[in-house]
């Protein structure tokens, strides 16, 4: 059973830094389109790595790649990552450490709006932003979430 | 002969339940983003918890029906 939600729920119970990116931004935004995973852009210290592995405890979280690998960050790890790419039993999580057309996380986190959500804060992209890092993505489905939120654009733009 | 059957109160029926769909060129159902706009951001986020799941579910139901008995 996914449920994007818990697994957004737990990382803000658990207080990472991070801003919401990728599809359930633009969901949470207000386009149709339905997406598999949560992608967040965070800060990759020891500190922020450390409270992500917490946030995912007790729902199995594995690297992606190596699904045989459970998460156990070591501090020598936490140096060297740039991204991790996690399954969990409540769904995937991408942890980018920057945003393609963006930048790193402190630029990411200039663009970002704050949701008051009922499990907590939450940084959320904005939506300007958000179409500009996925038309740099430039993948099909990334331009047909563009045109989605375009719309969206155009629809607060009337109200 | 049997006389043909009379449709003609289902097509009513079909034409009185087809709702005016505003689309854009690009292939955006505007009807359906203004619904989406209506909910908050969560509730967004609940759908779409809820589509992926029966999403899911069709393609877990879809060997089943397949599968020789």
């Amino acid at each position: 059973m996914q449920n994007l939600s818990e697994l957004m729920r737990r990382l803000i119970a658990s207080q990472v830094d991070f801003v919401l990116v990728g599809g359930f931004a633009a969901a949470s935004h207000g386009a149709l389109l339905v997406t598999r995973d949560v992608a967040i852009c965070c800060r990759f210290s020891e500190p922020n790595l450390m409270k992500i592995q917490q946030a995912f405890s007790g729902v199995n979280p594995v690297h992606r790649a190596r699904p045989d690998l459970p998460l156990n960050l070591t501090p020598e790890e936490c140096r060297s990552l740039k991204n991790l790419y996690l399954k969990t039993d409540l769904g995937v999580v991408d942890c980018l450490g920057e945003v393609l057309g963006v930048g790193d996380y402190d630029e990411v986190s200039q663009h970002a709006i704050e949701l008051n959500l009922p499990v907590g804060r939450c940084q959320v992209l904005d939506l300007e932003t958000l179409i500009k890092a996925k038309e740099a993505m430039g993948r099909d489905h990334d331009l047909v979430t563009v045109r989605h939120l375009r719309e969206i654009e155009n629809l607060r733009s009337k109200n | 002969m049997n006389p043909s059957p009379d449709f003609s109160s289902a097509h009513d029926c079909r034409v009185e339940s087809a709702q005016p769909h505003e689309w854009h060129a690009g292939g955006v159902d505007i009807s359906l983003l203004k619904e989406s706009l209506a909910m908050s951001p969560w509730e967004r986020m609940l759908a779409n918890d809820d589509a992926l799941n029966f999403a899911d579910s069709l393609r877990a139901a879809m060997p089943r029906r397949n599968a020789k008995p």
